[in-house]
């Protein structure tokens, strides 16, 4: 009887180490940094021809959440649940006005491997005046040449974006059109982004 | 020959030019009496040339170099247009955008000034004079200066200055009929009549060119060159006066009609519009020529020209009002020049000169603009000694948009042995905005921009920002200034000689550095959103290369001529932008950055070009033929890594070789039949070169009296 319950103490107390161990669940610091390409993602795409004559999508943005890669329902686009928002070529952060979370952005010209950290300053937000990734060709991500009528991602441009909830994260924008083609042209369908990201979830400002 | 002899020998041909009138001996007879003589084949350069410095020269001996594209040539090769003849010359490349046009010294067509009979042409689009519009019934001959002519000509002549010289009457009468059929439903009839009678010349041209137009992308709507209908009326008249003085008008007047489909695609979306196009183009140039001495000519100019576009673009959405826009411009120029020669060492050139331009389109501010420029320019042709000449000149002109510009230039020749001469020269050339970069304000609603023409632009912002339309400004108001014009330092340096009598060698080597380039860019973004552009003075490019040029003659009828070059072009803030590592390729997802050996220079030039003229009699027949090939290696078509630079292979247009070869076979003394074939290899590249229908054939027939 009491070699017993000294065995089934000692399992009971190894089962207590064992489980005291498990330390995942409630703490952040050993996650993993994500890195991953998200694809076709629909940036307000066409539905028809406007009154104008010119092509049209709903006029509203789509929301990502770089935690989860996933698309977020836009009656959510109050929430802290996304961390960018995409219309056509416009990208916005959930900040400022855009939103009511702690996102902001900046740009760096870099190879997009060689970013090993993000910045502690320069961080700027949605205001009235200007979005933190600036629209405009040649002025954001991407230049539009007006003669083969293709809109293509500036090569050495990477987007460094703090999240909603104020994790760091870079992304560099592969291709303004469905399929990502190699060398798009105007007939190809636009509107569906394709960009590379590398997200760290541990609120430290390492992307390795 | 003495300095003295040579200075007379020089000028007595020119004064024979001057006096041409009268119809004593003519520089053209003189020639063909010298062709027949063995000993002197390259009479051609013995050719009196007067675009250089803007005087009669003897082109073998003029201080600038010219190229001459004589009668014979162009009567022979029967190029279609001038467009066509021009592309098969060393040196120039043709460009199509908005227009063909001609790239002299690896710079854009906007920087060549093209005259007819010295007088300029108006009617550019986008900086391009589309040398489409001119056929070559009436051209005598075409000098091609290169290298900066600003000094002479003022603006556009930065590049260089190409002068088409119409026909002047040499027979007591003459007529010629001419009927013309090529490939894709051209036809071309031209009619002239000449004539000289006592103190009077007169010459009479009519030209109709037509052509159905052609399709390398049969599934697109439209036609890839659409059809076209241009009838061009030519006349000169001569007088000569009381002795002294003789009075001549050019008129001119050209009209064409095109009319296509066309389509584009949008986001996925296809949409086709139709678009009726007409252009016209008047100009008349009475001149006055007074011969007050030995050795002192008085010319008076006037140069009145219009030239106007018609468009209408309808379809597209079905319920869509046509777009109907018209633009018009108009020069009105008055020009004083002297010729003189001081002692026996010093060819003074001054003029003196007013011009007002008129536009008028819809989408100018204001609808109807003008300037007024007001110039005087003055060379100095010192004969140093036997051997060297020395050439100064510098033109001051003043815009009323823009200021004060003065050009100067400077050259000097040398002359070792009779056949050989040593060039060079360093000048300044500009070119003025265009009337898009200062007058015109155009808004596009749904792409949210407005572009506003740079002289109004500190107004206009201002006024914006005093009524709170303003948002936020990218750039200092009050520095704000209205666009300067483009400007360039070139230098040459070239070495011509004769190989005993039948072999002209030539090199030469040019160096350009163009600043000041305009620009469109953001200034402000208004409180709807809409960015603001308008155009501000902002890169700087340069442009090098060495020329070679080959001729030989071994007989007065045979020929061959081979010409390469050498080109060298690049942005010089790219180039920094590079060395500070701030551009970068794309290869399959990866980034990295550029070096200068990925940089490509300039889009649309070609590194290597080179170019082949043979003409021949063909053996037991009088038939004579005549092959010409035109030689491009790959150049840049467009960006295609979003970096807006030339650096990969795929954004390369891959190098070709285009051949023309035209037979001539004469019949019974008063006609000639002509066939041939344009672009005779059938090179076809339907996306990147549209202009390239494949292989056309054609026949042409001539009659005239003689």
């Amino acid at each position: 009887m009491k070699s017993r319950i000294t065995s089934f103490s000692m399992i009971l107390v190894l089962a207590l180490f064992v489980t005291a161990c498990d330390s995942s669940s409630s703490n952040d610091d050993s996650q993993e940094v994500i890195a991953a390409r998200a694809s076709d993602v629909p940036s307000d795409p066409i539905i028809g021809i406007g009154s104008d004559g010119r092509p049209v999508g709903a006029n509203a943005f789509s929301f990502f959440s770089l935690r989860t890669g996933q698309i977020v329902a836009s009656t959510d686009s109050a929430s802290t649940g996304w961390d960018l928002g995409f219309k056509g070529s416009t990208i916005i952060v959930n900040g400022g006005t855009s939103g009511p979370g702690n996102g902001a952005a900046q740009i760096v010209d870099d190879i997009f491997g060689d970013v090993m950290n993000a910045p502690e300053n320069g961080w700027i937000q949605d205001s009235a005046d200007a979005y933190a990734i600036p629209t405009g060709s040649g002025n954001g991500w991407y230049n539009y040449n007006f003669a083969t009528q293709v809109l293509s991602p500036i090569p050495g441009r990477v987007l460094l974006v703090r999240t909603a909830d104020g994790r760091y994260a870079k992304v560099s924008m592969i291709s303004y059109y469905q399929g990502a083609p190699e060398t798009p042209t105007g007939d190809d369908t636009a509107r569906f982004l394709t960009f590379d990201y590398v997200f760290q979830p541990d609120g430290s400002r390492k992307f390795q | 020959m003495s300095g003295n002899t040579c200075f007379i020998h020089r000028f007595a041909l020119g004064a024979t030019v001057l006096f041409g009138l009268s119809g004593s001996v003519l520089p053209e007879a003189a020639r063909a009496q010298e062709a027949a003589s063995d000993s002197l084949r390259n009479y051609e350069m013995e050719a009196v040339v007067v675009t250089a410095t803007r005087s009669p020269s003897v082109l073998r001996d003029v201080p600038v170099p010219t190229r001459v594209i004589p009668a014979e040539q162009i009567q022979a090769r029967a190029a279609l247009r001038l467009s066509d003849l021009l592309a098969e010359e060393p040196g120039m490349v043709l460009s199509h955008f908005l227009g063909t046009g001609i790239q002299l010294q690896g710079l854009d067509p906007a920087y060549t000034l093209i005259l007819i009979d010295g007088e300029p042409v108006i009617g550019r689009n986008g900086g391009t004079l589309d040398l489409d519009r001119f056929t070559i019934t009436d051209i005598a001959s075409i000098e091609v200066v290169q290298g900066p002519s600003s000094s002479l000509y003022g603006s556009e002549a930065l590049a260089g200055v190409i002068n088409i010289r119409t026909r002047q009457p040499q027979e007591p009468f003459r007529a010629l009929v001419g009927v013309r059929r090529q490939t894709h439903g051209t036809e071309n009839l031209t009619a002239s009549l000449e004539g000289m009678m006592g103190r009077y010349a007169w010459r009479l041209n009519a030209d109709r060119l037509q052509s159905d137009g052609y399709d390398l992308h049969p599934e697109a709507p439209g036609l890839t060159g659409p059809g076209y209908e241009t009838e061009t009326y030519s006349s000169r008249f001569d007088v000569s006066l009381i002795s002294g003085l003789s009075a001549r008008i050019n008129a001119r007047f050209a009209t064409e009609e095109q009319r296509n489909v066309r389509g584009f695609q949008q986001e996925g979306y296809a949409f086709t519009f139709e678009e009726n196009e007409q252009r016209s183009d008047l100009s008349l140039s009475p001149s006055l020529i007074w011969q007050a001495g030995i050795g002192n000519t008085w010319t008076l100019r006037n140069h009145l020209s219009d030239y106007r576009t018609e468009s209408l673009l309808s379809g597209g959405i079905d319920g869509r009002e046509p777009e109907y826009s018209t633009f018009d411009q108009g020069i009105r120029k008055l020009e004083l020049q002297n010729d003189q020669i001081l002692g026996t060492w010093l060819l003074l050139n001054t003029g003196a000169g007013i011009q007002r331009e008129i536009v008028e389109a819809g989408r100018i501010a204001g609808v109807s603009r003008s300037n007024r420029t007001s110039w005087l320019f003055s060379q100095q042709q010192f004969i140093l000694s036997s051997t060297i000449d020395l050439t100064t000149s510098f033109r001051i002109d003043h815009h009323s948009d823009y200021g004060w510009q003065l050009s100067p230039k400077a050259g000097f020749m040398l002359k070792s042995r009779e056949t050989v001469r040593f060039r060079a020269s360093v000048g300044t050339g500009f070119k003025a905005p265009t009337f898009q970069q200062l007058y015109m304000d155009y808004t596009n609603p749904v792409a949210g921009y407005s572009v506003i023409g740079s002289a109004d632009a500190s107004a206009l912002l201002s006024e914006l920002e005093s009524s709170g339309q303003i948002r936020s400004v990218m750039t200092d108001l009050a520095a704000f200034e209205t666009v300067v014009p483009e400007s360039s330092v070139s230098y040459n340096l070239s070495a011509d000689t004769d190989w005993g009598p039948a072999v002209h060698l030539h090199v030469s080597g040019f160096r350009n550095h163009v600043r000041d380039l305009i620009e469109t860019l953001p200034i402000a973004i208004k409180t709807n959103g809409m960015q603001v552009f308008s155009y501000v003075n902002l890169r700087r490019i340069v442009t090098q290369g060495l020329n070679a040029e080959i001729s030989w003659r071994p007989s007065a009828s045979s020929r061959l001529a081979l010409g390469y070059q050498f080109l060298d072009t690049r942005d010089l803030d790219v180039i920094e932008g590079i060395d500070n590592g701030e551009y970068f390729g794309r290869q399959n997802g990866r980034d990295f950055r550029l070096g200068r050996s990925d940089y490509g220079g300039l889009f649309g030039r070609s590194r290597h070009t080179a170019s082949l003229q043979f003409s021949a009699d063909i053996p037991h027949s009088s038939a004579d033929i005549h092959i010409r090939g035109a030689l491009k290696s790959r150049y840049g078509f467009g960006d295609q890594n979003g970096n807006l630079i030339l650096d990969t292979d795929q954004e390369y247009v891959d190098g070709h070789t285009l051949w023309n070869v035209t037979l001539n076979q004469p019949l019974s003394g008063f006609a000639q039949l002509q066939i041939g074939l344009v672009n005779a290899l059938d090179h076809i590249n339907a996306n990147q070169i549209p202009s390239l229908s494949g292989r056309q054939v054609f026949a042409a027939l001539t009659l005239n009296t003689r």
